[in-house]
């Protein structure tokens, strides 16, 4: 009889674990958290974000090796990805498992970054522990240190020799009838599909975004389709089914390295500055922080930094960064045009993210084909 | 009083096999019922809460209908609708179009080897995965494809015709992925459809067309209706083929879960995958009265 009940309610509570956990990993992937905490047996162990794809992880494993090798009980894991897919994972795991974040920290893309300020995402980082931010120019570092930039990723034109003879000049070229149905973008990276750039050089701006949907609204034809990665851009620009796109400078220059017909070009009104962040996700433990913020350190050294820069292209914020001589020449690279580039006001757009899109959809994308 | 009870532990022992022999299949259905129960009654339980209770990162969430109004009373979104729903019907009637006769020829032909050359040529495809497949369309139909340069070196078309980035493309991918899916259930009730029913028709006066229409069909019909059942559903809730091969131009339910879900605007999501459940049960529910009318009707035939 006793065994019964003990049977019953072991099966009772197990079930409960079971559903509640089931409902974890739905929801935000949040097993992975527990799995790495179960596995660590008391020592450290942590996630670090990092985008996928190019050479871009190749920065994060080697300062993650690096890191472990000088502080042996700690380990750390790289998780690579997009910010899209992974960071709706990390909300519903700070929601869930408020204590046990799915990623501990990493790399973060302006949009997610400022959408992170938001939902509440990110620890202040406490730059004591961080001495290389020193080095760090001032428009880069965040307020309430929630976060720091650590690279800078121009945002210009890209097109196919093969197709477009005379080569885009301006961001206006987007909307220019001479590339009518031969635009693409990622459907709402509002750093290249050209809403908050059309916005701004019609009167508008981030604020005031009507001009940008009134100018896409009638001209939703010059997009010929919209991506869903900067892979499937390029894709489309090398197939001939786009002729222009905006893009990263350090995917255009890494995908010509790699044979594709591709030429980047800086519009006359300059490159649009896209900062690249490394955050700490609000949840970890303060060993945990100390840990992330020595990892941040290190990428932000000099070394790693320059590694960083001549394997991505993608431009350093520190001071301090001496380039490869390879890069030293690209337009991009000049002070120059870092100093000119046009800043949007990330924070606005990460206010306006849901609204912005249903109006994309409903404005510009039912309008495409009309 | 002994001889009495006889009957009675009889009775009670026919009684307990009787049990046993009628919940056998309990326990076989158990993992497949578990798995169900877990993977989409939660999931579905968690989308309802999360639909009226708006899941954010910061604050604590209150009761609010907001997210159903913002779909339900907005036409754009109805439109929406339409599209999903227009899609998954030309998608079940071309593929029916295609998979029946496809199924019945299969059926018909005598040499083992034959028959099965025509198995790998139809169901090989489904090895491959869908994002390649359709990959493979996209590389076929582009305006720089094969399909165009062919029109064009024939002297059909000057410029070429724009077979992907709208809703052809879609239908065309759609049809070949989910092909299979109407051959399969067609094939294996056109198989059954005993010769001298039609023999016994013909003999009666009935030319090939009238047999067709007043014998071979009613009695596949349980078949196509569950092929029809199976493209729609796979259809109305596909996303990888429609966002690929649509370009991000043609706007589909599943295409709004996944605009909302990426801006962590949970509730709407969640609000638009119900409206999609709803809309395949709704129209499973009126399929299966119509399957259940065609069996009735099958079975009185074969009777």
């Amino acid at each position: 009889m006793g065994r019964r009940i003990r049977r019953r309610e072991f099966l009772k509570e197990g079930g409960k674990a079971g559903l509640g956990l089931f409902a974890l990993a739905q929801l935000g992937g949040a097993t992975l958290g527990l799995a790495q905490e179960a596995a660590a047996g008391g020592a450290e162990r942590l996630t670090l974000f990092v985008w996928s794809g190019l050479n871009l992880p190749t920065v994060a494993h080697e300062v993650a090796r690096f890191y472990m090798q000088n502080n042996p009980g700690v380990t750390i894991e790289v998780l690579e990805g997009q910010n899209f897919e992974v960071y709706p994972k990390m909300v519903s795991a700070r929601k869930l498992t408020p204590d046990r974040p799915l990623v501990h920290f990493g790399y973060s893309n302006t949009q997610f970054t400022y959408q992170g300020d938001i939902d509440d995402m990110w620890e202040s980082l406490d730059l004591r522990n961080i001495p290389n931010a020193a080095n760090v120019a001032d428009a880069y570092k965040r307020p309430e240190n929630r976060g720091i930039g650590f690279s800078i990723a121009p945002v210009g034109l890209i097109y196919n020799p093969n197709f477009v003879r005379e080569p885009p000049t301006s961001w206006a070229d987007m909307w220019h009838p001479r590339f009518r149905g031969k635009v693409t973008s990622i459907k709402y990276a509002w750093y290249t599909n050209g809403l908050v750039i059309a916005a701004r050089l019609n009167g508008g701006s981030e604020r005031n975004i009507d001009p940008g949907f009134r100018l896409w609204a009638e001209r939703a034809n010059q997009f010929v389709a919209f991506a869903n990665s900067n892979v499937e851009v390029r894709d489309l620009i090398v197939r001939g089914d786009a002729h222009i796109a905006a893009m990263f400078g350090g995917n255009a220059l890494t995908w010509k390295e790699q044979g594709a017909p591709i030429e980047f070009v800086i519009p006359r009104e300059g490159t649009i500055a896209f900062p690249l962040f490394l955050v700490v996700v609000k949840g970890v433990s303060a060993q945990q922080k100390r840990i992330a913020e020595g990892v941040i350190n290190l990428i932000l050294s000099e070394r790693w930094l320059a590694r960083w820069a001549a394997l991505t292209y993608f431009v350093p914020t520190s001071t301090k960064v001496v380039v490869p001589p390879s890069l030293r020449g690209l337009a991009m690279y000049s002070p120059q045009e870092t100093a000119r580039a046009i800043q949007f006001d990330w924070a606005t757009i990460a206010r306006n993210e849901t609204a912005w899109r249903e109006r994309w959809d409903k404005e510009v994308v039912a309008r495409m084909g009309r | 009083m002994a001889q009495a009870a006889i009957p009675q532990i009889v009775a009670r022992r026919g009684g307990w096999r009787a049990a046993l022999r009628r919940y056998a299949h309990v326990p076989l259905l158990t993992p497949a019922v578990g798995l169900t129960v877990a993977v989409f009654w939660v999931c579905m339980a968690v989308l309802v809460v999360m639909s009226v209770y708006p899941f954010l990162a910061a604050g604590t969430p209150r009761l609010t209908l907001a997210a159903w109004q913002r779909l339900l009373g907005d036409p754009y979104y109805w439109g929406v609708v339409g599209t999903t729903l227009r899609l998954a019907f030309v998608v079940t009637a071309l593929a029916l179009a295609l998979g029946y006769p496809a199924a019945y020829a299969i059926s018909k032909i005598q040499r083992p080897g034959w028959a099965l050359a025509a198995y790998v040529v139809l169901f090989a495809p489904i090895l491959v995965s869908v994002v390649v497949r359709t990959y493979g369309w996209l590389l076929l139909l582009s305006n720089t494809g094969v399909v165009n340069y062919l029109l064009r070196a024939a002297g059909l078309v000057r410029e070429p015709i724009p077979l992907i980035f709208n809703e052809t493309g879609i239908i065309i991918a759609m049809v070949h992925i989910l092909l299979p899916f109407m051959v399969f259930p067609i094939l294996s009730v056109v198989g059954q459809v005993g010769g001298d029913l039609k023999e016994a028709a013909m003999d009666l006066g009935a030319n090939r067309w009238v047999t067709f229409r007043r014998v071979t069909l009613p009695l596949t019909a349980p078949g196509v209706i569950s092929g029809c059942q199976i493209v729609f559903t796979l259809t109305i809730s596909a996303f990888v083929t429609p966002f690929l091969m649509g370009g991000g131009r043609v706007q589909i339910l599943s295409g709004l879960i996944y605009r909302d879900m990426e801006a962590v605007n949970l509730g709407f999501a969640s609000v638009v995958a119900l409206v999609l459940l709803a809309l395949a049960v709704v129209i499973l529910a009126a399929s299966n009265v119509l399957a259940r009318r065609a069996y009735r009707r099958a079975e009185v035939e074969r009777a």
